[in-house]
């Protein structure tokens, strides 16, 4: 099975934009439209991937990452961000948990190399 | 009746019938307590029974037969005893019975005091053949009569003060005398002992030793006595001191008589005093002084008149006739004058002493001097040796003899002049040899000659100065002479009228004072030298001084000294100009420079000043002052100290108004903050734009990518292209913000103004904004004014309007928004009501800045320009724009427009021109 893959963004343009860039090279995409959507998205699903913008309402990225760990839930998160990572949004990030960043606007082809090299660094740790 | 007892009595004695009797009575004798003896008509004792022994310590056989003389006190023995006396008498014989108090005399020798009853034995025929005597010993009863009698009443009523004390001295007893002498009560010095109460400390301790030591050996104490009272005011008294002893002759108290003498003794003390000085002064007198008596014998003599007399010891002279001091010549008188003395006459007189050498003279005097009563006690004199006095001028009498010969040695020029023509009559050597002509030539000449010769040295002048001399005042002046050989000299003459020889002249003294005269010249010359130097020493002090004045007045600033660093004596008029007040209005509320110096910068004024007390220091400072119109302005004080040595002098410095400058400074400053958080803005604008452009751009980029690099079906890539359009758009509306806001910002932006249907515009947004509304469960309820149109930019106040509502949609989370717009007085209001999240009061002031977004806002997505646009276009139009907020309950935002924009229209017009 393709991968799976949980974008979450609050920008619905954005969201829509990154489904359709994933779709074309055929992974499975989830959205969420804010943290809390994310989470009670993540009860139901296991994702091998998460693209989380990290300037969002509701939920801050560092409240989205404790809850993560809460559910024991190890998955690798590639940050969305505008600009480059300032310090108040590194401040947010708890370390560890992130395996890459792509700025927006972003170029396709680079995303998606993004994207399946997160993906292969998470296949190769869990076959360890 | 007595008689009759006695003569029973006796009969009972003779009657041998009665023998019986005779033994009972005997033995009443015998047992009796009195003393019992019989007596024969001589004294001769026939019988003494048991008491008689007790009371004389002799027995019977040691006393019968003797005379009753035994039994008397030997100093009783020159007159017969009174027993005897008694049995000699007529009365005694007739019958007497005679009571009698006396003293007897023990085997002891003690005496007793005994009361005798001497009554008469009679034979049958009644003859009295002998005398029965019944003694009895009234010790205790005389003791205790002294007691009361004596002691108590004489203590009692006694009105100088009495003291009595025990063995041990302590008091027993003070009369109420004593009481009122110390001050002391009763109360408070019984139980007490004498000295520590009494003592005042003037007697040493061996006084008071010896004191003790006489009274308790029985003797009596009389003395003066130095004590206290009760008030620690001393006295002084006279003490008598005795002691009261009891039967065993046994010293049982002491009683101490006070009489204070107190004053007496200030009294005494200061007429001795008196005396003390009189005699001292006469003892020191340079003149004898001398006491005579009546008989005209020296009693006494001072020191000066035993020198004077050529003896040393007063006993020298003391005992001789004051006569004999006066020689043979003056006796006569002075004898007459004594007797006169004797009289009560005082005398002065002068005599001549009898003395072997030089003969002396004296001028003494005779005081009589009275007794109170009257009579003339002695003859005071003072006498003086004025031999001297005499001898002195005897010789002035003869020095006019000698007149010529003192009036050539003389040193000084003299001239005798006649009084009544003022011509020269006689010169002494010293003229001829001073002026070079003989003393004949001298006499000839005119005054001219010798003097200078003009007035005021010509004759004319010489004989009014003659003239007033000859009235007999002594005249003094200079004199300008010429010698023979024409040399000019100065000279003080001095013009005296003079007896010589008996007659009157005219006497001029010459005293040669060219000397002086160059002296006073150099002096003179030396004089116009110094005060030439002050004058231009003044003169050089001056122009320094106005040199000074000169730059203290053009300074650029307040030029001053001062003593004190926070104190400065200002030079020159700057004051006034600096602070508004003149140096007098600054003196006059005592105020110094601190005081002027803004309360802000005082703290550090005072600790930088420090300095310059310490040391030789330069310092500049900058600080605002108060001027007296409360206008604050900065100066710059620049200033030394002056040190003299380790001495601080003074501080100099010059304060100047730097408050344009300071202000320009802070202007600058102002702006450079200003220009700073400009730029600030500007980053924060930069990072604010690039952030929105790009969340746009990134589904644009991301589409256009796709539509280039795959072939999408038909209707994915339309709706990719939509998504691309949509945030074009999004895109542009966001530029055309930044343009608007920098254009705000800038103050150029343009309103295109017309008159505006305000009903059909905010129908027209309201129908547009509904959708989105919905999308956020809100719906949108207007109220509308019956106002038609007014004039105003409808794009750009439906921007405003739009904004408002698009915000409200965003924070209201459902529910009504209320879209209101009324007429209030001469403006429109607008408002726009959400019951959204609210605003926190913190960001109330900042939410019109712009790029603004509260942490709460931050998150929707925006620019944070919206509300700053909407305040730049309202106030454009000439209104204004506010809010009312609670958090929780929602936000409502206000605009007004005013109806009619006078101002505006202007500025519009210029525009549609332009």
């Amino acid at each position: 099975m393709n991968p799976l893959i949980l974008v979450v963004d609050d920008e619905e343009d954005i969201r829509a934009s990154v489904k359709t860039v994933l779709e074309d090279e055929h992974f499975r995409v989830i959205t969420a439209n804010e943290g809390r959507d994310c989470l009670t998205k993540l009860k139901t699903i296991q994702p091998d991937l998460i693209i989380l913008d990290i300037i969002m309402p509701g939920l801050t990225t560092r409240e989205i990452l404790m809850s993560l760990r809460k559910m024991k839930k190890k998955i690798p998160i590639i940050f969305l961000t505008v600009v480059r990572l300032a310090e108040t949004t590194k401040k947010e990030i708890i370390p560890g948990s992130m395996v890459d960043y792509i700025e927006k606007p972003f170029d396709n082809v680079d995303f998606i190399s993004r994207v399946k090299k997160a993906l292969r660094h998470t296949m190769l740790k869990t076959k360890n | 009746m007595k008689k009759k007892d006695y003569s029973i009595k006796s009969e009972l004695l003779v009657d041998p019938g009665k023998k019986a009797i005779d033994k009972f009575l005997a033995a009443i004798v015998k047992s009796s307590n009195d003393a019992i003896i019989s007596l024969t008509l001589d004294g001769v004792i026939t019988s003494w029974n048991r008491s008689a022994e007790k009371l004389y310590g002799y027995t019977a056989k040691e006393t019968i037969g003797k005379t009753i003389t035994l039994l008397v006190p030997r100093d009783q023995f020159k007159d017969n005893p009174l027993a005897l006396k008694y049995l000699a008498s007529k009365q005694f014989r007739l019958g007497t019975v005679h009571h009698f108090e006396t003293e007897g005399r023990r085997k002891n020798g003690r005496r007793v005091p005994l009361l005798l009853t001497l009554s008469a034995i009679r034979d049958s025929l009644d003859k009295v053949i002998g005398a029965s005597v019944i003694a009895r010993d009234i010790t205790t009863h005389k003791e205790a009569e002294a007691k009361t009698n004596g002691l108590a009443e004489i203590i009692q009523k006694n009105p100088e003060p009495v003291l009595v004390t025990n063995r041990e001295g302590i008091i027993t007893y003070v009369n109420s005398a004593w009481e009122k002498l110390t001050g002391w009560t009763s109360a408070e010095v019984v139980n007490r002992k004498t000295p520590r109460i009494l003592k005042s400390g003037k007697q040493t301790t061996q006084f008071y030793a010896h004191f003790w030591k006489m009274i308790t050996s029985g003797k009596t104490f009389l003395g003066e006595i130095i004590n206290r009272r009760k008030n620690g005011e001393e006295y002084n008294a006279e003490q008598f001191v005795m002691p009261l002893r009891n039967e065993q002759e046994e010293i049982i108290a002491f009683v101490e008589f006070t009489r204070d003498i107190s004053e007496r003794k200030w009294v005494s003390e200061l007429l001795r005093k008196s005396e003390e000085r009189l005699r001292l002064l006469i003892e020191n007198l340079p003149v004898c002084v001398h006491e005579i008596d009546l008989s005209g014998r020296f009693i006494s003599m001072n020191p000066s008149g035993l020198k004077m007399m050529g003896v040393r010891t007063e006993s020298q002279i003391c005992g001789t006739f004051y006569i004999d001091a006066v020689s043979k010549e003056d006796r006569k008188r002075i004898g007459i004058l004594f007797s006169r003395a004797l009289a009560g006459e005082a005398s002065q007189f002068e005599f001549r002493a009898a003395s072997k050498g030089e003969p002396r003279i004296f001028s003494s005097s005779f005081i009589p001097l009275r007794e109170k009563s009257g009579r003339i006690q002695k003859i005071i004199g003072v006498t003086d040796d004025i031999t001297q006095r005499r001898n002195t001028e005897i010789n002035l009498a003869k020095s006019e003899a000698n007149y010529r010969s003192i009036f050539d040695s003389v040193s000084d020029l003299v001239v005798v002049h006649e009084i009544e023509t003022g011509r020269p009559i006689d010169i002494n050597e010293a003229v001829v040899k001073r002026f070079g002509w003989s003393k004949e030539e001298y006499l000839r000449l005119k005054v001219e000659d010798w003097s200078e010769g003009h007035p005021p040295y010509s004759q004319k002048e010489a004989f009014q100065w003659i003239r007033k001399a000859a009235t007999g005042k002594p005249q003094v002046f200079d004199w300008l002479c010429k010698t023979r050989k024409k040399e000019l000299f100065w000279v003080e003459v001095s013009l005296k009228r003079a007896t010589i020889n008996g007659i009157d002249r005219i006497l001029a003294v010459v005293r040669d004072i060219s000397e002086r005269k160059k002296a006073e010249a150099e002096l003179h010359l030396y004089r116009k030298h110094l005060e030439d130097l002050i004058k231009e020493r003044t003169g050089e002090l001056e122009e320094s001084r106005n040199q000074y004045k000169t730059i203290v007045e053009n300074a650029p600033g307040m030029v001053y000294t001062s003593r004190h660093p926070h104190s400065l004596d200002v030079l020159g008029k700057h004051i006034q100009a600096l602070t508004g007040y003149s140096l007098q209005d600054l003196q006059r509320r005592k105020m110094n420079w601190l005081d002027l110096v803004h309360a802000d910068d005082k703290k550090k004024f005072i600790q930088e000043v420090r300095i310059l007390e310490s040391r030789p220091s330069s310092l500049r400072q900058e600080y605002r002052i108060c001027k007296r119109n409360g206008q604050i302005i900065w100066v710059a004080d620049n200033k030394k100290s002056v040190f003299k040595g380790k001495k601080f002098l003074s501080i100099e410095g010059i304060i100047t108004n730097i408050d344009n400058q300071k202000k320009a400074e802070q202007q600058i400053k102002d702006q450079v903050e200003q220009l700073k958080s400009l730029d600030q803005l500007k980053n924060q604008f930069l990072s604010n734009v690039s952030h929105e452009l790009r969340t746009p751009l990134t589904p644009i980029i991301s589409q256009i990518q796709r539509i280039m690099v795959r072939e999408l079906p038909p209707d994915e890539e339309r709706a990719s292209l939509s998504m691309i359009l949509k945030n074009t758009f999004r895109l542009d509306k966001m530029i055309n913000e930044v343009l608007e806001i920098s254009r705000i910002q800038s103050g150029r932006m343009m309103l295109v103004k017309r008159q505006t249907n305000i009903r059909d515009l905010i129908g027209h947004i309201v129908e547009t904004m509904e959708p989105f509304a919905k999308e956020k469960n809100s719906f949108i309820t207007i109220s509308l004014p019956k106002i038609r149109s007014m004039q105003i930019d409808p794009d750009r106040i439906s921007s405003v309007i739009i904004n408002l509502i698009d915000n409200a949609i965003k924070f209201n989370g459902g529910g009504e928004i209320l879209v209101n717009a009324e007429v209030k007085k001469k403006e429109v209001v607008f408002s726009i009501r959400d019951h959204g999240i609210g605003i926190p009061s913190k960001d109330f002031s900042k939410i019109f800045t712009p790029f603004f977004r509260s942490e709460e806002t931050h998150i929707y997505r925006g620019c944070g320009l919206g509300l700053s646009i909407c305040k730049g276009i309202v106030e454009a139009h000439g209104g204004k724009i506010w809010f009312e907020s609670k958090v929780g309950v929602g936000s409502t935002f206000y605009f007004s427009i005013p109806l009619r924009q006078k101002l505006e229209k202007k500025i519009e017009q210029k525009e549609m021109k332009s």
